[in-house]
Formats: C-alpha cells, structure tokens, sequence
C-alpha cells in the first residue's frame, strides 16, 4: 500500500433501490457503483471518465459521503469516514469540497455572491462580519475574481464567473481534496480553459488533490495525472495518464480515445464504431458487461467477470483478453 | 459621524442589488396594466380598512329608526337599512373585518402548510407519508362544507369562522410547498450547502424555502380573496360574524330579505367584496408572471 | 460557378426586443453554401449560430426579428415568401436537427406517426401509388406509408426499425431519438440539412455513430449540411468550409483545412489555441481573456476588441468588413485590411 495516499476506497457498492415506500418490486437496483477500488495520491489530478450513467457521478458524490454507499470503505487520509458519526463527518467536510457541473444551478439564485462563499465560514463558525467580507473578497480574488462581483446575483454573472465563484467556495474551508464533476462541460472553449489553467494554478498554490470527472478526453489528457474509465458500475482500465493514452488496452477504452473528434482536418483516423447503447445498470449484462458491445467479445466474456489484473506495471485492465 | 456615514454606504451597497431586483419587480408590475389595477383596487381597501374611522361619516353601530331605509342619496351614499345605519359607514368598517379575515386565515394556513410541506418534502419517507395521508384527508372534503360543519361546530362568531376556514385551507399550502421542495431538495445549490456541512434546518430555511416562496406568494394573494369570500359565506349562512357587526356576508344576508323593493342594502357589500375579491385575483395572476423566472429576464 | 450556389445568406441582421434593451443578435452576417457542400458554423454560446439557423428556416420567435438583410435560397429570397410557401420550404427543402430531441419530439405520439405524418404533409402518396398501377385505398395507403417509415428508419441505422415505428419517444436512448430527428429530417430528401447542435448532449461514442451517419446520407442524398456546433473537432471532421462566428458576426470564412492551418483572425486563433488536445503533448492552455460581450451594449468598432490581443485604435472605431484577403479566405479584421 502506498501511503502517499490521500484518499482510498474499497470495495464500494452503491445500490439504489427502485419503487416507493410501499410497493417496492422484487430485486429492482440499480447497480450505478458496483465494486470500485480507487486510491487517488495527495498532490495528484485522478481523472475518473466514462459516459453518461455510468455511475461515476454517483462516485464522486459517494465518496464525499452525499449519498451513502451501500457498502464499502472510504479511506481518507488513513482514517474511514464511513465510520464516523455526524459531527465529525461535518468537520471532515472541511477536507473535502465539491465543485459542481451547472454552476447556474449550484448557487442559490436568491443569496448574492458574497452570501454563497460566505456560506461555508458561517456554518462552520471561522468568520463573520467584516472579517468575513475580507475572507470572501481574498477568496475571489484567488479565483480572479473582483470586488465588484461580491454584492451581485449569479444571474448576473456569466457562466465562466459562476464557475469561478463555485470554486472560491469550495476553497473556502481550505480543503485538502476536491471533488470537481465536469465542472468545464457547460462552458464554451475559450472559457473552458481559463477555468482548467485556474485549477491548475490553485492545485500548485494550495497542493489540492483532485478527482476530475469528465467524459471529455481531450480535457482529462490536459489536466489528469492518472486516469480511471469507467463502464456500467465498474472500473475497466486504469493507468497513469501518458501510459493510457499511448496504450490503452480494454477494448471499450480503445474505443472511447477513438471516438473523440480531433480538430485537425488532415488527419484521417480509422475508426472503431461501438455498437449499441449503454445499456441499463437495473440488469447489467451477464459477465463482463462490456461484452454485448465489444467488437473482441469471447465466449467466456458473457459467462465470467473479469477480474482488474495489473498487465503491465501500473496498468490495470478488466478483460479477458489479457 | 463620518465613520456612520461609511457604515451606512457600506449597508447600501450590501443591500443594492436587493433593492435593484425590487425595482425592477416594480417594473414588470407598472408594465402590466391589470395587476396594476389590483394593486390600486387592494391599496384603496387597505387605505379605507385602515382610515375606517376618518371615513366613515356615521357611526356603523348606532341605531337610527328614523332613518331605515333610506336609499342612497348625498346624506348615505349608499343608503340606510332597516335599523337605519349607514351602508357606507358599515362597509368600510367591514373593510377592517375582511382585512383581518384574509390575514389571519392565510397565514395560519400558511404557516401551517408550509411547515408540514416543507418538513414532509424534505425528510420524505414515512414523515411525509403521514403528513400527505393527513392532507389528503382534509382535501377529501369540499372545503365549503367541512368549514361549515367546522364552524357550527365550534359555535358562531367571527373568530370561530376564522380558525374553520384555516383548518380547511392549510393543505394547499403543504401540497404546494412539499411540491417545490421535493424539485429544489435535488437542486445543485442544496447538494452544495450539504457539501460544505450546512444543517437540515439551514438547507430548509436558507436555500429550499426561500427559493419556494414565488408559488406560495402567488396562491396567497389568489387565496386573500378567496378567504374572505367564504368568511362573507359563512357571515350569510349566519355562523360566522355575528351581528350587529358590519360584515359584508352578514350585511347581504340581512339585506336578502329587502333585496327587491331595497336592493342598496344587499348590493353594496357585495360590490365591495366583488372588488376585494377581483384585485386579489389580479394580483395573483400578475404576480404569477412577474416571480416566475423564465418569464422575468427577457 | 454562380449555379451550384444552394444558399446565400446576405447581410442578415436579427434584433430582440427585451426588458433590457434591444439585443443585436445578428449584425450583419454573410455566408453561401454550395450544393452537396458540408459548411461548418462555429462559434461559443450567445455568438448567433442557432439564431442563424432559425434565421433561415423564417422561424425567429416573438421578441425577435429579422430587420435586415436576404436569405437567397435557389435563386429566391425566403424573406419575401409567404407563411405557406415557407411551410412547404421546411422540412421538403430545408431540415433541421436540434439539439434536444426531447423537446421536439411528440411525447404522445408513437415515431412511427411523427414521421408518416412529415411525409403525408410533404409528399403525394396518392399520385405515387397510383403511378405504381394500383388502386389507392385507405388500408393501402397506411401500409404504403408504414413502408416508407420503415425506409426511413433503416436509411438511418435505427436499430429494429419494425419495432421502433411503434414506440414513442420516452423508449428510446438518446441516441435512437437523434436518429429519429434525423430520419423525420430526411424523410422527404431535404436539399439543406442543418444540424444545430445535433450530437452535444450525446456521449462521445454515440455521437461518434451519428456522425458517422450524417457522413453516409451526406454522400447517399447527396444534401448540403449545415453544421452548427461549437466543437473544433466536428467541424475539422466534417466540415468542407467554416464560418467563425463572434458575437453576431462572422469574422472568418474559409475552407476548413486553411483555418486550421493558417487561422488569421485573432478570435480564430484563440479558439484553436485555447481547445486541449488528445494527441499532442501538454502545454499550458492559451485562452482568450474576458468574456463574450454583452448585446445590448456590444463593443464599438470590431466587436472583439476588448479581448483581443492586437487591438489597434481603428478597432475601437470602425467595425472591420469581411473582406476576401486570399482566394476565398474571407476575414473580418483591420489587420489585414486591404492586404498585408
């Protein structure tokens, strides 16, 4: 075990059951996570991709214990938070912090600016009053934000600055881990990478370790240290991130990479077309449940779960084929 | 004094974008020429009910056989009834009553409702099973009905009416409020206080209430009228208000038995709560464009 | 050369009427498209594309209007055409794909009617029977179109078309649903297809099967595609031509392979500059400074000035035409104004 660690998670299971109170219909769950390992290293960007409903939403917030998994461990810093009760997990809140997707709808339309990041300082009791003006103002100046901004609505913000201020107040606890779920996917390019170089920035000036979720490659190529795919519940491939995209080994990865658009009009790649949809998480495919998709399916792939074997040194894959 | 005068600069840029959003409220309101008559029509009744005694030119208790059954002329504008009190004078001291009416019974009900939606919205499971089972109950009964048998049951009298009505109209309010607050408890915003370890309390209060209110506002207003119509139904099937108050429901029903060869006495509290009534309902509708908000930034 | 001009669009100009003001949406924008041509409309969010779209196909909503400029379609302006004429225009002559299907398919209706009716509205079944030498009944004319829709359906890929004509919309991925758009959209073998934003909420994978697809119809109809997309890398795929839109403007207009290569507005060469890259090694992100302009009150003079790191004093006051600079490389800029 490496125990440059920050966070590690074992065996996690999340489950959601299907039906209302009463009238709960026999063996109906959806498997969204499904047995996940995960260890992300302090100081490190771990990029978790998949598609929609593959569950790595349900993940992140899993693991930042918004939704209780069904089963598992979540390890941070050596310590499980599973296991800790209300009051300790508010005070471990601190150390972890979240930056949402739609920044429009992750601040309260009727609280201003300053209200929002403030928020956090109020409820864990670290300022307030004009130390709490100075301490919001601080924060969004870190995240390039003006004075100016402080007394505004986020409806009268753009998309780019919304995302801004989501950040300031995710910093605002000075936490050592942050949850960021794709948090550039509603914005335009330009803006996209203000806010992927702003990360950056505050990941060398605060040392944050981050999970970055994202279905888009080319952002995770630019900003992960290492990557995990993920597919219907279940990690598939994960390696260091020059590693994965040089080499990447699961068929549904290989596939993934080439599906991309690439702007680059001369080059003309061969293209691995997947057939099908994503099917559903409430009757996963038997075995490996990439395997009614697969263009190497087997015969043993729709009979036996592959196991996540280390292939090459630091390169996990579940599948059959290695 | 200078230090005031920063502090007070301070406050105001700290308030300014409030004041900014009720300004511009105030302009989608002058834009709108029918919820601009509901809110002259609802000023003219809050004016009258609160100057009821700078208005009214007679005393709406006393008594004057000499006079009974006047009909309007400069003397009673709206004439006299049959104990000789001036119609005018009794209905704007009834402007006070429906005034209180639609008050209290809206915000008992208000309260109520959006505790009870608020808490069954936002816990769900069996706390909101009980309390929707609750409401359900309630909303199985005609509400006309169940007030009436509900306030002939408690015995006549204004404030027994009140509560009645009350009792039959919270669950609007809990449906309406566990509505908004199961669509916003899924809202980024609270997903973000719970990050940062914000309580149950302070979600409810903070984020998912506030932001439910534009609906609830909306139903008020509507229900401020409609309140005060069932009071004046009560007050005319006798087990409300009592008389000799000047109650426009009261004042109908003691005028029902003239209405053909005297028709002053019966229509004018009626007019008066047709008006009520209307303005309630403009605002309601107007207020239902202006607070929601796709329709207020274009 | 002038013959194989499907569409031109000249000068257009779009206002909205708002609360806040009046909201230049399209300032004055110029593109042609050639027939069985791919033209690629870029741009970020708020710059005009979808306005543009809705431009052309007459159908900008009520705070909005066109005050400007002519939209030549085969030779006519579809400006001047009546609220019939247009209606027959759509969807026969010109198609479009939004970008949520959801909100555009008919819940209540089943794929199959949606199609089969575009195709009744649109075409006459009855004189196509009856050329086949047979007698057009009721029960005829239903399995004829039943026909068709299955057609249809198989021309797009759908999977099991026989089963999917019978479902309605909330059965299907959100994939099959673009599918379904596209087929609605071809079904009467439009000249133009333009695809607004057609595969944006779609995963990579599938968006990847639709754009595989539009490629094949392309060639197999032999359409003009207008793509609208704000993604660098479907348009470098797809796309023979590109028009870069900025705030309502268009302010570079050329062959896809020279904007890549030699992008010359500055606007051009943020974009490509600040979009991360699968294949090259890392290096910090340019990126444009700023944000998009307001509307209301857009920038005097070229309107990208205020982010733009050549900004000389002209930009502030005069908005820079689009001029052809090169053998059809069309540039909105005073830094090459009359040539280098």
């Amino acid at each position: 075990m490496n125990n440059d660690n920050l966070l590690r998670v074992v065996n996690l299971r999340k489950y959601f059951q299907l039906g209302g109170l009463f009238f709960r219909r026999k063996e109906g769950y959806v498997k969204a996570v499904d047995g996940v390992n995960m260890e992300i290293e302090k100081g490190k960007t771990v990029a978790l991709v998949g598609e929609s409903g593959c569950g790595k939403t349900t993940l992140g917030r899993t693991i930042l214990r918004l939704i209780e998994p069904t089963s598992g461990e979540i390890y941070f810093e050596g310590k499980n938070i599973l296991k800790l009760n209300k009051r300790e997990m508010m005070r471990m809140r601190r150390n972890m912090q979240l930056v949402q997707q739609d920044p429009q709808s992750a601040l309260n339309p009727r609280m201003t600016i300053k209200a929002s990041v403030g928020e956090p300082l109020i409820v864990h009791g670290i300022a307030k009053g004009r130390e709490l003006r100075e301490r919001v103002l601080s924060l969004l100046e870190k995240v390039g934000l003006r004075e100016e901004h402080m007394n505004r609505f986020p409806h009268e913000l753009s998309g780019g600055q919304r995302q801004r201020v989501c950040i300031a107040r995710a910093l605002a606890l000075n936490p050592k881990f942050i949850v960021l779920d794709e948090p550039t996917s509603s914005l335009d390019v330009s803006v996209q990478a203000q806010i992927l170089n702003l990360l950056k920035k505050l990941q060398r000036e605060l040392s944050l370790t981050y999970l970055f979720i994202s279905h888009d490659l080319s952002v995770v190529r630019y900003i992960s240290d290492h990557v995990y795919v993920m597919y219907l519940g279940k990690i598939v491939e994960h390696a260091d991130m020059e590693e994965i995209f040089e080499n990447p080994l699961h068929p549904y990865t290989k596939i993934l990479f080439s599906a991309v658009p690439i702007p680059d009009p001369k080059l003309k790649r061969e293209r691995l077309i997947i057939k099908g949809d994503v099917p559903s998480a409430i009757n996963p495919p038997s075995g490996c449940r990439f395997h009614p998709r697969c263009p190497e399916a087997m015969k043993i792939c729709s009979e036996e779960e592959p196991p996540l074997l280390e292939v090459r040194k630091g390169h996990f894959v579940a599948c059959h084929l290695y | 004094m200078r230090r005031l005068e920063g502090r007070f600069e301070e406050l105001l840029k700290e308030y300014h974008p409030f004041i900014k959003e009720f300004r511009h409220t105030l302009y989608l309101i002058r834009k709108s020429p029918l919820t601009l008559l509901g809110v002259i029509l609802f000023t003219l009744f809050i004016l009258t009910a609160i100057f009821a005694p700078l208005i009214a030119p007679y005393d709406p208790y006393k008594a004057n056989l000499k006079e009974a059954f006047q009909p309007p002329s400069w003397r009673h504008p709206f004439g006299t009834d049959e104990m000789g009190r001036d119609i005018f004078s009794r209905v704007v001291w009834g402007a006070r009553i429906s005034l209180r009416v639609g008050i209290t019974v809206v915000s008992i009900a208000l309260c109520i409702g959006t505790i009870l939606g608020g808490i069954a919205g936002y816990f769900g499971g069996l706390i909101d099973e009980v309390i929707m089972r609750v409401t359900d109950l309630v909303l199985a009964f005609p509400s006309m009905v169940l007030a009436l048998a509900l306030a002939a049951a408690l015995g006549p009298g204004l404030n027994n009416a009140m509560l009645a009505i009350s009792v039959t109209w919270w669950p609007w309010y809990a449906r309406l409020v566990r509505g908004q607050v199961l669509s916003l408890r899924e809202a980024g915003f609270v997903e973000a206080a719970r990050c940062i370890g914000a309580s149950s309390a302070r979600i409810l209060f903070r984020h998912i209430l506030p932001n439910s209110f534009g609906p609830v506002i909306v139903n008020a207003s509507l229900d401020f009228g409609w309140t005060i119509l069932t009071a004046a139904a009560l007050g005319f099937l006798g087990i409300g208000a009592q008389p000799p108050k000047p109650e426009w429901g009261l004042m109908i029903n003691t005028g029902r038995v003239y209405f053909l060869e005297k028709p002053w006495i019966a229509t004018f509290p009626g007019l008066a709560i047709f008006l009520v009534v209307l303005a309630s309902n403009l605002i309601g509708d107007g207020l239902g464009e202006i607070l929601n908000p796709r329709l207020r930034r274009r | 050369m002038k013959e194989d001009i499907l569409l031109s669009v000249r000068d257009l100009r779009v206002n909205f009427y708002t609360y806040e003001g009046v909201v230049k949406a399209l300032d004055g924008v110029t593109f042609q498209i050639r027939r069985g041509e791919a033209f690629g409309l870029v741009g970020e969010t708020g710059c005009g594309k979808s306005v543009t779209a809705s431009s052309i196909l007459r159908l900008v909503d009520k705070p909005g209007k066109i005050v400007g400029g002519e939209i030549i379609f085969e030779g006519e302006n579809l400006l001047e055409k009546s609220e019939e004429e247009m209606r027959k225009i759509r969807g026969e002559e010109i198609a479009i794909v939004f970008q949520d299907p959801m909100t555009y398919l008919n819940p209540v209706l089943t794929i199959g009617e949606q199609i089969a009716e575009t195709i009744m509205e649109h075409q006459d079944l009855i004189k196509e029977i009856r050329k086949s030498g047979k007698k057009p009944s009721k029960k005829m004319l239903k399995e004829f179109v039943r026909r068709k829709v299955i057609d249809v359906l198989r021309m797009v890929r759908m999977p099991n078309p026989e089963m999917v004509i019978d479902q309605y919309p909330h059965e299907l991925s959100g994939g099959m649903r673009q599918r379904a758009m596209i087929a609605m959209a071809i079904s009467c073998r439009p000249k133009l297809l333009i695809l607004d934003e057609a595969t944006t909420f779609l995963d990579v994978t599938i968006q990847r099967q639709i754009l595989e697809l539009v490629k094949d119809l392309k060639e197999k109809l032999g359409c003009a595609l207008m793509i609208i997309t704000h993604d660098m890398g479907i348009i470098a795929e797809m796309c023979d031509t590109v028009a870069v839109m900025y705030a309502g403007t268009i302010v570079e207009y050329a062959e896809t392979e020279r904007i890549f290569d030699n992008p010359l507005h500055p606007y051009t060469r943020g974009l490509l500059e600040a979009i991360p890259l699968l294949s090259k090694e890392r290096k910090t992100l340019k990126h444009i400074p700023g944000t998009i302009p307001n509307l209301i009150n857009p920038p005097s003079g070229c309107r990208f000035h205020p982010r733009c790191p050549e900004a000389m004093k002209i930009c502030r006051i005069e908005k820079p035409k689009l001029t052809e600079i090169e053998p059809s490389h069309l540039i909105a800029c005073h830094l090459y104004n009359g040539g280098r």
